[in-house]
This record gives C-alpha cells, sequence and structure tokens, in this order.
C-alpha cells in the first residue's frame, strides 16, 4: 500500500526534532559574531550616511513593510494606536508636523504659525498648490472642517484635550486660517495642529459622531492629502499605497508601499529573513539576527519612552523620598541595561527624554551604591536584623513588584530587580500579569500596587501635569499618588506661559522636583530599532512614528 | 427521525440563550475595557469615560446584556469596539481563510491517520505498530507552536521552500497553487495533532472490532481480508470515531488561533485573540455564540451520522 509515505512522514518527524536540538547551539554560536556587527551598525549611524552618499533621489520602485497588526481607523480624529497613526500620516497631511530632532515643523502651513503676543491667536497660511488625492484642493475650509469636529458636542473620539482652548476656528481667506484661544496654549502647535486635515467634500455631511464608523475611516475609501493614497485594503493581509504625484512637499519617490500585516515579532522577523518584507520594526533582542541577514542593515534610535519602577506613595514607607532614592541606588541600571537590553538602552535620570527642550542636565544622578542604600533606609527607620533582613517597624520588609506579560523586557528585568534587592535584605515578589488585567489594577479607583514596573510613551509637549500633579490622583494617570506642592506650583497650568524661555525653565524644574523626590526610580530610555534592505535609501527615522518620511524614501536601481 | 432532529434543534435554544449570559456576564467580570488600553497620558480621563458612555459599557450589565440580545435577534452583530467595522463583515471576511484550513488539515488527517490506525490494529504488535504507536505519541507530544516555528525555521527562512505565513502571494491574482503553497504548512502543524490522537482511536476502535464474532463469521464465508477489514470492520470502527468528528467542528473556530498567529493566517482564530486582548466585547461575543452554536451543531451532525453509519439505533 502507501508504506512507504508512511514511513517518510515519521521519517520527517523525528528528523526535525534533531534538527530543531541542532540549532540550538548554532545559534549560541552566531549571536558572538553578530553583537560585533550590530556595534558597528549603530555606530556608524549608516542609514543617514547611505542617503547622502548616493546623491539624487531615484524616482520609481515599490517597497513592501511589515507591519504588527492593522490600523483601526483612519480619521485624524479617531486614530489612538500606533498602527493608526503610522498609516494616518502616510495618507493625510497635518498643518505642522514634527522633524527628525523633534521639532516643529509646518507641513500644509508655509510656515509655522503666527501668534500674537498675548498667545491668543493663531494666525495659518496655507499651501496654495494641495490636492487631495481624489483632485480636490484643500483650502481653509477643510482645516476649519477638520478641527470643528473635535470640538462638535457629539464627538467621542479621545482627542478632545488638544482643543479645550480653542474658541473658534475661522477661514480668514481662501488660504488662511485663524484660531483664537480664551486662554494662550503652548502645546497647540505640536498637538492639535498635529493632526490631519479631512476632507469636507467628503465628510461634510456626515455627523460627528457618525464619521467614526464611516467607510471613510474603515476602509480604502479613505481620501487625503498625504504622499500616498490607500488603493487596497485586504484586512489581516496587506494595505497598499500608491504615491500621490501631486503630494505638495518633496516626494514622494516611491511608486508603492505595500504594509504586509504579520500578526507577531517573531513572524515578522522570518517575513525579514525570507526577504518577504522589506523593512521592519524589530525588537532589541533580535538586533543579532537581523544583521546577520544578507543585504540588512539595521539602524537603531533612541526611543521617546522611558521605562520606570513607580512607588505607590500611599503605601509607607513608599512614601519617604529617602526610601525611594534608596531603592535606586540599590539597582544596578547598568548592569540590567548589558545583561537584558544587550547594552540598547541608556540610563534615565529625568522625567523626559533628553531631545526634548524639558531636558535638564542639572540633575541629581543618583549612582548605584548598594551600602550607601542601606544606609539611607537606616536613617529611614530600617534595621538589618541578624539573617541580613531589612526590618521595617519590627518586621521584615517585603513587597510587590508588578509588571505587564507583554513587555519582555520588564518581565525579565523585574526578576534582576528583585534579586539585587535582596542583596540588601529586602525581600521582593514579581507578578505579571495580562496588559488590560494589569490597568485595571493599578489605575483608578483600584490602586491596588506596592510597586509597578512600567513605561511611558513621550508625546512632543511635554507636560509634566498628566503624570504627576496632584489633581490628577482620583481619575488621572498620578496613580503613585505623587504629592509635592513645589511640584504643582511650577507645573500648574504650564501651557498658558507665553514667554518660551520661562516656559522651559518652569518645565525643567517641575521634572527636576520629580527627579529629586525620585517619584519613580527612572530605569532607561530603550533603543528602538528598524530594519531594512540596502536598497532603500535616505531611510530616516523618528522615534514617534515607523515609516518616518517615508516619501523621502528612494530605491536605487 | 424527523421529530428527533426538530425536538433537537428546539433544544438548541434554552442552551444557546444560557451560554449567552454565562459568557456575557464572565466577560463583563474580566478586568480592563475597550478604552483603558490606549494608554497615553494626553488622553484626558474624562475622554475616555465619554467613550465607555458612547460605548454604552456604563450601563448595568442587564441593560447590556438585553440591548446586545434585542441586537442579535434582530441579526445585527454589532459594531466593533476596536475597528469601528461591522462585526459581521470581519468574520464573515475571514470565514473562508478558516474554512479552508480547517478542512484541509481536516482531510489530511483523515487520509493519513485512519489507515495508520488500521494497519497498526491489524498487526498488532509488530515492528510497524510500535514504530507506529511511538509516532503518534511524539505527534500527540509536540506542542503545535513549536512545530509550526521550527518549521518556519527550516523550510521557509532557511531553505525557502515555503513562505513564511500568510494565504496567497501579495498582489497576485488567484492562483491556485499559490494558495495551496501557502497552505501547506500551516495545514499540517494543525493535523500533526489530530493525527495522532485520531491514530491512536482508530486502533483502540479497529482491535476491539476485530474478535467480534461477526469479523470471524465473515471470513468464515471466505471473503476477501480487505472485504473484512473495510466492510464489515471499519465501518463498526467508524462509530466512536464520528463523535470525535462532531466534537472536531468547534475547534474550526478555537483550534487554529495559536496557527494561524505563527503562520499570520488571517482567521477567526486570529479575530479571536486580537478581540480579547482589546476588550472589543462585541467581536468577542459574536465569536463565542458562533463557536456554541457549532458546537450544538456538531453534537447534531455527529447524532445524525450514527443513523446512517448504523441502521439499528433509532431515536
Amino acid at each position: 500500500m502507501r508504506k512507504k509515505e508512511y514511513v517518510l512522514f515519521l521519517a520527517m518527524v523525528l528528523t526535525l526534532g534533531l534538527l530543531a536540538a541542532c540549532n540550538g547551539a548554532d545559534e549560541d554560536a552566531d549571536t558572538d559574531a553578530g553583537e560585533d556587527a550590530a556595534v558597528d551598525e549603530e555606530n556608524g549611524d549608516e542609514g543617514e550616511e547611505d542617503g547622502e552618499a548616493a546623491g539624487e533621489p531615484q524616482e520609481g520602485g515599490e517597497i513592501i513593510v511589515g507591519m504588527q497588526g492593522d490600523p483601526n481607523d483612519l480619521h485624524s480624529a479617531y486614530a489612538a494606536d500606533t498602527q493608526s497613526t503610522d498609516v494616518t500620516r502616510m495618507i493625510h497631511a497635518a498643518v505642522t508636523t514634527h522633524n527628525a530632532d523633534m521639532e516643529m515643523a509646518p507641513e500644509l502651513a508655509v510656515d509655522m504659525p503666527e501668534v500674537s503676543d498675548d498667545g491668543l491667536t493663531y494666525t495659518i497660511e496655507l499651501h496654495d498648490d494641495v490636492y487631495f488625492h481624489d483632485g480636490e484642493q484643500l483650502t481653509a475650509d477643510d482645516v476649519v472642517f477638520t478641527y470643528e469636529v473635535f470640538m462638535d458636542e457629539d464627538y467621542t473620539g479621545p482627542r478632545t484635550t488638544p482643543f479645550e482652548r480653542v474658541e473658534s476656528v475661522e477661514a480668514t481667506g481662501e488660504h488662511e486660517v485663524t484660531i483664537e484661544l480664551s486662554e494662550p496654549d503652548a502645546s497647540l502647535e505640536s498637538s492639535a495642529l498635529t493632526y490631519e486635515i479631512m476632507p469636507e467634500h467628503i465628510l461634510g455631511d456626515v455627523p460627528a459622531d457618525e464619521q467614526e464608523e464611516h467607510e471613510f475611516s474603515t476602509s480604502e475609501a479613505v481620501v487625503g492629502a498625504g504622499p500616498f493614497s490607500l488603493e487596497e485594503w485586504d484586512y489581516g493581509t496587506s494595505l497598499t499605497l500608491e504615491a500621490h504625484e501631486d503630494y505638495h512637499l518633496d516626494g514622494p519617490y516611491l511608486d508603492a508601499v505595500t504594509l504586509r500585516i504579520a500578526e507577531d515579532a517573531n513572524a515578522l522577523l522570518a517575513m525579514l529573513q525570507a526577504g518577504e518584507v522589506d523593512h521592519a520594526n524589530i525588537r532589541p533582542q533580535d538586533v543579532e539576527t537581523a544583521n546577520a541577514i544578507d543585504d540588512v542593515n539595521v539602524v537603531a534610535e533612541d526611543g521617546y519612552n522611558y521605562n520606570y519602577i513607580g512607588w505607590n506613595h500611599d503605601r509607607p514607607p513608599f512614601d519617604d523620598p529617602d526610601v525611594r532614592r534608596a531603592m535606586t541606588m540599590a539597582i544596578d541600571r547598568e548592569a540590567i541595561i548589558d545583561g537584558v537590553l544587550q547594552g540598547h538602552a541608556e540610563i534615565a535620570h529625568f522625567p523626559h527624554h533628553p531631545m526634548s527642550w524639558a531636558y535638564s542636565d542639572d540633575v541629581d544622578e543618583i549612582p548605584f551604591d548598594p551600602d550607601g542604600a542601606i544606609e539611607l533606609l537606616e536613617e529611614a527607620g530600617f534595621e538589618q536584623n541578624d539573617e541580613g533582613q531589612m526590618e521595617y517597624e519590627g518586621e521584615p520588609f517585603s513587597f510587590e513588584l508588578l509588571t505587564n506579560q507583554e513587555s519582555h523586557a520588564r518581565v525579565d528585568w523585574v526578576v534582576v530587580v528583585q534579586e539585587m534587592l535582596a542583596e540588601i535584605g529586602i525581600d521582593v515578589q514579581t507578578d505579571t500579569m495580562e496588559f488590560g488585567a494589569y490597568l485595571d489594577r493599578i489605575q483608578t479607583p483600584n490602586y491596588d500596587f506596592d510597586a509597578i514596573a512600567g513605561a511611558w510613551s513621550l508625546a512632543i509637549y511635554p507636560d509634566p501635569e498628566p503624570l504627576f500633579h496632584s489633581d490628577q490622583y482620583e481619575q488621572g494617570q498620578n496613580n503613585i499618588k505623587y504629592e509635592s506642592d513645589a511640584f504643582d506650583e511650577l507645573a500648574q497650568d504650564n501651557r498658558s506661559i507665553v514667554d518660551e524661555d520661562e516656559r522651559a525653565e518652569a518645565i525643567q524644574e517641575a521634572y527636576g522636583q520629580v527627579a529629586e523626590d525620585q517619584a519613580y526610580t527612572f530605569m532607561y530610555y530603550p533603543d528602538v530599532h528598524q530594519a531594512h534592505r540596502e536598497e532603500i535609501q535616505n531611510f530616516q527615522m523618528s522615534p514617534l512614528s515607523e515609516f518616518f518620511k517615508i516619501e523621502e524614501w528612494w530605491l536605487e536601481e | 427521525m424527523t421529530t428527533y432532529i426538530i425536538r433537537r434543534i428546539l433544544m438548541t435554544i434554552p442552551i444557546l440563550i444560557g451560554i449567552s449570559i454565562i459568557s456575557f456576564g464572565i466577560m463583563q467580570f474580566a478586568p480592563g475595557e475597550p478604552t483603558a488600553l490606549d494608554l497615553d497620558p494626553q488622553i484626558s480621563p474624562e475622554d475616555r469615560e465619554e467613550q465607555l458612555d458612547a460605548m454604552g459599557l456604563n450601563d448595568p450589565i442587564p441593560v447590556q446584556y438585553v440591548r446586545w440580545a434585542g441586537n442579535i435577534l434582530q441579526g445585527e452583530l454589532g459594531t466593533s469596539f476596536i475597528t469601528n467595522r461591522d462585526v459581521g463583515s470581519m468574520i464573515w471576511e475571514r470565514m473562508p481563510n478558516t474554512l479552508v484550513l480547517m478542512i484541509s488539515s481536516t482531510i489530511m488527517t483523515m487520509v493519513i491517520a485512519i489507515p495508520i490506525g488500521i494497519i497498526s490494529a491489524m498487526r498488532q504488535y509488530s515492528v510497524r505498530d510500535y514504530i507506529f504507536t511511538f509516532g503518534s505519541f511524539v505527534g500527540v507530544s509536540i506542542p503545535n507552536f513549536w512545530l509550526g516555528l521550527m518549521l518556519i525555521m527550516f523550510l521557509s527562512v532557511q531553505f525557502g521552500w515555503f513562505p513564511v505565513g500568510g494565504v496567497s502571494t501579495l498582489g497576485g491574482d488567484f492562483e491556485i497553487l499559490d494558495r495551496l503553497h501557502h497552505l501547506f504548512l500551516p495545514a499540517l502543524v494543525l493535523a500533526t495533532a489530530d493525527m495522532a490522537q485520531m491514530t491512536r482511536y482508530t486502533r483502540t476502535s479497529m482491535l476491539e472490532v476485530k474478535n467480534q464474532d461477526y469479523i470471524r463469521t465473515a471470513r468464515a464465508k471466505g471473503f476477501k481480508e480487505r472485504r473484512v477489514i473495510y466492510k464489515h470492520g471499519l465501518r463498526n470502527a467508524l462509530m466512536p470515531l464520528i463523535t470525535m468528528f462532531g466534537l472536531l467542528l468547534p475547534t474550526f473556530i478555537g483550534g487554529s488561533v495559536i496557527v494561524e498567529q505563527i503562520f499570520t493566517w488571517p482567521g477567526i482564530g486570529q479575530l479571536f485573540i486580537d478581540s480579547t486582548f482589546q476588550r472589543d466585547y462585541p467581536v468577542i461575543m459574536a465569536l463565542t455564540m458562533f463557536g456554541a452554536g457549532l458546537v450544538v451543531i456538531g453534537n447534531l451532525i455527529a447524532d445524525i451520522l450514527y443513523a446512517i453509519a448504523d441502521p439499528r439505533i433509532e431515536y
């Protein structure tokens, strides 16, 4: 009968097991070689050099870009997750946008808006040669229409705060928009004005609360004024985008970009290895593997976010700044970066990013000093008993460090922290939870945690209020219950400060206060890595977008 | 028979209502909510609260249930909280992918497992039997995800024989060979565990039948061995397998979760995972009810097949 086939099949199953065993060893051997390559790549910052060295951009060509998961909504007023905002940025254009240095720059506007001396009137002059994908011209009316969606009382999207101080938006010319504010708002240019402009001639008659579910927002029916137009959206598989020839700024040079959906990071990496995608975001632990692929460059950049340990100030002894400082001193962050993140991160001492104007060097860098930590704890009322345990109020001190299971790096380093604190006699239990359950436990109204390991993505406007102001405890994001009058006073209403220098000073001092008080133990700024085929020229990267300035990328013949 | 089927169908109604109440309740008690996941300090708590209001999630759970049930009865599956698209069309567009995957892996299972099981049973304690037995234990023990990752790693990445994932080549027209090329690995992985299990069931079942009087009688009548085994033996041995097949039907939605995830196969299982992690209640409920429906139908079909396979069974 078909005896032979069965035996063959069986043989296959058995050999697979053997092969797999061999592979484990191979992979280890590869790692060392790969690591050196990774270091070179980063020092050389090759992505940028390529573009400059190769000269004039060439038109044409197509690339396939890997993306983790479908976007959810392509309407700028409703897009909130990364995939959605990344794709929205390719399809639509906004009045202002950010550049690679995290500074604001005009896109639809000819220049940055003109602001009146009292900070209440913004005048925006738009380019007069902007066209939507369907050929209609983009005018001041489209801008007014879009912003009014956010301000509509039926609007239920997540973005009302950026517009809360906008009194009126008016078209004061075919290509001129005037915005009146009720109070000065320094964040306007980097928040409200960065939401992409939607076409009034298509959505004008759709009520604000129906736009989210409109086919415009959820299918290839979308029309924008951005560098690419969406031709096909095969849900769960791919999105096909074509160049918008009339785009008013440089590019796009590529004829088409296909976004290929992969369900997880492993699948994405395999696609990159098999040459099925030309570009992908990769995790720090995959850098070596990606570097080992022929013709693939890995580019690293500081992520615009930081990891932290948040201490619950509502639970003694974490209400004592000295205890929190001692915890920081007992944790060897350098070792965690080297051991867990393979060096792909930088120690954080401050609640915002070094690239931002909110950053201040004038901050006390807490060194790794376990002995100092013990001393500090003893001053704060701890006592070391005969077995080396730290006792607080007569009991051996112990607390729970909680994190979410989706972040592999954090899941790994909480255990390292556990060991480091055990060194100074503090017992830590670690726990990981699924993200939704984790949030439920740490947010209002539960606040049921001793300490959490988490991360914050940062916004361009570095408002310190949402995370640390004492008003933000009951309902907001200050779930650690940080309370500092000095901070509250400094941070209070920083958006209203019209003078730039004065504002920067207030915010830097406010953040400085948070660092001084060690509201969190700031862990590190992780690098983000992208891998792309060598043929892609003028590759650019920004921590806020996966396909940054993709309209300016081009392919070498 | 007809009255029996009608009675069975009527009985499914209270069962489905019960399932819907329980799953709705469990889902609501699970921690987390759809808006909490947009963790962004720039989104104010008031906005979040307003979104929950708009989704109707701030109403008491019984009110939410009645509203949901009312919509279902009118054939409205609702709109996804996350993708803002119609839940019905989200499921509908993924259904063909899952069906293709499940049907081909089921066929693969049957074609390979049943003959192996029979051979094993007929030559009990032979070398061949031991090899097959060993093989099926290996098959049962290999975790799906591991086998999938290994196959991708060697056959796709190293040798480039198969695509890494997806249902077809991007941008290409419909081509049956291309589809089969993409289908082979996920279907194989999915079939492995079932195959091993099915082999064991067939073997056991065959062993039991083998020593029955009617087999001996058939042999005594001088029938050819092949006829004895396949006509008289297998037919009876198949009875328990039918039950198993009925139970397989609901795995059409659940069983492929991991495989779909690994092979980036845009099917129902993937949708289920995504919507669960995003707390996309309308999608979760629709899929749960769909799964419940399949269990009920699967059992019904199994019962009907009994009657066909064994005319002595009467209802």
